[in-house]
């Protein structure tokens, strides 16, 4: 398939570079958002590409200066990006603080990367279904739209927010699709391919992504795939990171195949699509409040992990989870249990992986998946 | 040998502690047979706002601590480790939240009485800590209880509008917590109570505790901080007059100190601060190697009350213009302390209150493992310090209550490293 190949190559190279190298051909502007949650639609709205920023595949050398071994490789490797000034071709950087770690490494990147000339933080409440949530957000939501437009002297129209807005959803709509097909003929393509598209559409513009995921769409046959007989697995979790290819490839060499993931490079990124009523920036708001995946940084007893990945288990009819713990997030930390129960509780097969920047080996991670794979295979 | 015997002076009054927690915590684990109701709360907690309608509250990171001190903290973390807790967690979170499935599970052990506590009728979490929140959210699941959140913002701009409006943010949340608590507790809410907590209780505390802090500062120090860090275990949790009489005390025998010319170290060279929280379960140790070497531990803003505009507990050092809102002094003492806040601020309002109000010869920045808020940061913090105060800093990594992060000859290497540069300054 030609634009999966194109999806290959382009993970080939660091993104930062390849960011660099666009922002050269195309003379437009580029900020990075980092954290969770940073409504990328209004920074689009800017004429401004948004990028989603992710540790490199490089040792982490300056940022071991700011950061003590014990913190997630995301932060680590993200300031050691910009300190590094490897991220000196943004713009700009917006800094959702999900979690403890990316609050903190809102003043070491503005202390340490002084040739980022934007850097804003924003606070979103974490306890979602309170009285006051909404309006809460909706106030630090105009916050960062006045920033955004004092600093690029320019406003972001209800219109140009709605265009947006219109684009993202496309995206989430065709990437669905893209999702839908996987349940049925997991063989449509690798684990580690899906992750290449993914982390394509978090940094190239929304528009050339949709056009490429309709190439896609239209180039898979899925009449050639007959019954998948590996065993069918969900993936969940890897918050602010990408999953280890290897892993992903492993998992494929013992027998099994990735059906469906609640993946941060994965569903929990386009799962939730932005009704767009009259105002914007409160259906933005709404977005956040209603996130359809349970999010580890937030707060809803009415939406739990455990109950939604059950969900998932059975509508792929997948024969277990492995959950991707990114290596002391502690948010994950917390949420993790009320999974593990939750899967005891349905008869589901539950694996943890904790995932580092800094892999020695990836021998015992082998041995555990395969063990996995073995056990549900002899269900 | 004689250099070896010698020890801290503590305050006489510090002993008292142990008994009146232990009393704490025979009163709470009382509540439910006297029909008094148990809220167990979780990170920066309104004690004030529980105590005025007698709900027996007490704070789930003091009860870890406690559990530490005792050195009994691996039979709970191994219990919350086996269930599934990461062993990345906080350790404070593993420690409850064990002794919570033993307390479900019927399975509490007898020789462990004073460790135990009630089971809650309701849960509370002060989210300064995003983690704080998804701790108490496991109590709400493991117990089947309601639970009440306030989300405290993460104080970016420093100016005076966006201070007041989170402040004014908290605030509505504390109003509906007095709802909450009137549903919970089947009674109309006791503002005399509260009133009488705040302005009478609270504000002489704060009182007593500007006095404290200013015949602190002398040299050599009248109380070491592992007396502070030992008065903290009252101020956090109680909200009855033994903690004023307590306080009071502790005030006539500092005076007494001063006018007797008794010291923490009688022999005080060189004098130390300590940020962070405490590796509690190492305290006894540490002290008794500062001693002997005539290092006095002077300051720690993890002492009772806090530090910078915090350290006179409910009430800011510029007030806010009205004085008879009790919920806007709990909701500013809550909200706008130095988790939330940046670098900057804590440079500002925190650290150079240590090293300047207390001419401080070098920094310990005690970086615990699985505490984020505490251990964020430390490594910018410690250039920020030895540029700009030009005083030595060692960064101490270990961990607050789970002892398996503390690597005793690596802490010792740094500390002695830290007080060999002093000396050589200092000559």
């Amino acid at each position: 398939m030609k634009t999966l190949s194109l999806f290959d190559k382009m993970n080939s190279q660091p993104y930062y570079e390849r960011l660099e190298e666009w922002k050269k051909e195309t003379g437009k502007k580029i900020i990075g958002c980092w954290g969770l949650y940073v409504p990328e639609e209004m920074i689009h709205a800017l004429d401004i590409l948004p990028v989603i920023l992710f540790n490199g595949r490089e040792p982490i050398t300056l940022g071991a200066q700011h950061w003590q071994s014990y913190m997630c490789g995301p932060v680590r490797g993200v300031t050691d990006l910009a300190c590094k000034g490897k991220l000196d071709f943004l713009d700009g950087m917006v800094i959702h603080d999900c979690c403890h770690e990316i609050r903190g490494s809102v003043d070491i990147i503005k202390l340490n990367a002084h040739n980022i000339k934007y850097i804003k933080p924003i606070w979103f409440p974490k306890i979602l279904k309170q009285k006051q949530t909404k309006q809460r957000l909706l106030e630090e939501l105009k916050k960062l739209k006045g920033s955004l437009e004092d600093f690029w002297g320019k406003e972001i129209t209800v219109d140009a927010l709605h265009r947006s807005i219109e684009i993202y959803n496309e995206n989430s709509d065709l990437m669905a699709e893209l999702y839908e097909m996987r349940r049925r003929h997991p063989g449509i393509m690798k684990a580690g391919q899906m992750q290449h598209i993914i982390l394509a559409g978090m940094q190239m513009p929304k528009e050339e992504h949709n056009q490429l995921l309709k190439d896609l769409l239209s180039e898979i046959r899925t009449d050639s795939f007959s019954e998948d007989e590996r065993v069918k697995i969900i993936l969940s979790g890897s918050l602010c990171g990408e999953m280890p290819e290897e892993i992903l490839d492993i998992i494929e060499d013992v027998g099994g195949c990735v059906v469906d993931d609640d993946l941060y490079v994965g569903s929990r990124y386009f799962l939730t699509r932005v009704s767009d009523g009259n105002d914007p920036l409160e259906a933005l708001a709404d977005r956040y409040i209603d996130m359809v995946p349970p999010c580890p940084t937030t707060q809803d007893p009415s939406n739990d992990l455990g109950q939604y990945l059950v969900n998932m288990v059975e509508k792929s009819r997948a024969g277990g989870i492995i959950n991707i713990i990114t290596k002391f997030c502690e948010a994950h930390c917390h949420i993790y249990p009320w999974v593990r129960y939750a899967c005891r509780d349905a008869g589901i097969p539950e694996l943890l992986i904790e995932t580092e920047h800094e892999v020695t080996s990836f021998d015992p991670i082998k041995t555990r998946i395969q063990a996995f794979v073995e056990l549900i295979k002899g269900e | 040998m004689e250099e070896q015997r010698k020890r801290y002076n503590r305050l006489k009054c510090t002993a008292q502690i142990s008994g009146m927690m232990d009393k704490f915590y025979e009163d709470i684990r009382r509540a439910p047979s006297e029909g008094r109701k148990v809220c167990w709360c979780v990170g920066a907690s309104p004690f004030e706002i529980l105590a005025a309608q007698d709900v027996a509250s007490f704070h789930t990171e003091n009860q870890a601590a406690r559990i530490s001190a005792g050195q009994e903290h691996m039979y709970y973390i191994d219990k919350a480790e086996k269930e599934g807790w990461p062993t990345d967690t906080c350790s404070y979170t593993r420690i409850n939240v064990g002794s919570a499935l033993y307390i479900v599970e019927g399975q509490w052990r007898e020789d462990h009485e004073r460790y135990r506590v009630p089971k809650p009728d309701f849960i509370w979490a002060g989210n300064t800590c995003p983690a704080m929140v998804q701790w108490a959210d496991s109590l709400r699941r493991i117990f089947d209880v309601p639970m009440f959140g306030v989300d405290c913002p993460f104080i970016y701009d420093d100016d005076d509008e966006t201070y007041m409006k989170t402040v004014e943010y908290t605030r509505s949340q504390l109003q509906d917590f007095i709802t909450f608590i009137e549903e919970n507790t089947g009674r109309p809410y006791n503002w005399d109570a509260l009133n009488n907590i705040v302005f009478g209780r609270m504000r002489r505390i704060a009182e007593i505790r500007a006095e404290i802090d200013e015949l602190c500062k002398r040299k050599p120090a009248i109380m070491s901080a592992f007396d502070q860090m030992i008065a903290m275990g009252p101020y956090n949790q109680l909200r009855n007059q033994e903690l004023v009489e307590f306080y009071e005390e502790m005030l006539l025998e500092i005076k007494d100190r001063v006018k007797n010319g008794i010291v923490a170290l009688p022999d005080e060279k060189y004098r130390l601060m300590w940020r962070g929280n405490f590796p509690w379960y190492a305290v006894g140790k540490m002290s008794r190697w500062m001693a002997p070497q005539d290092i006095c531990l002077a300051t720690s803003g993890y002492g009772f009350g806090g530090v910078g505009p915090h350290a006179r507990g409910l009430f800011p050092p510029d007030g806010f213009g009205t004085d008879d809102d009790p919920l806007t002094f709990i909701a500013w003492n809550v909200t706008t302390r130095g988790y939330t806040r940046t670098l900057d601020f804590k440079m500002r309002e925190e650290v150079h209150e240590y090293v300047d109000g207390y001419e401080i010869d070098g920094a310990i920045l005690h970086s615990p493992r699985s505490c984020r808020p505490w251990s964020m940061q430390e490594y910018d913090m410690a250039k920020l310090i030895e540029k700009r105060y030009g005083i030595p800093v060692a960064v101490i990594e270990a961990d607050h209550t789970d002892p398996r992060y503390y690597n005793e000859a690596s802490v010792d290497l740094k500390l002695q490293a830290l007080i060999e540069i002093i000396k050589e300054r200092k000559g």
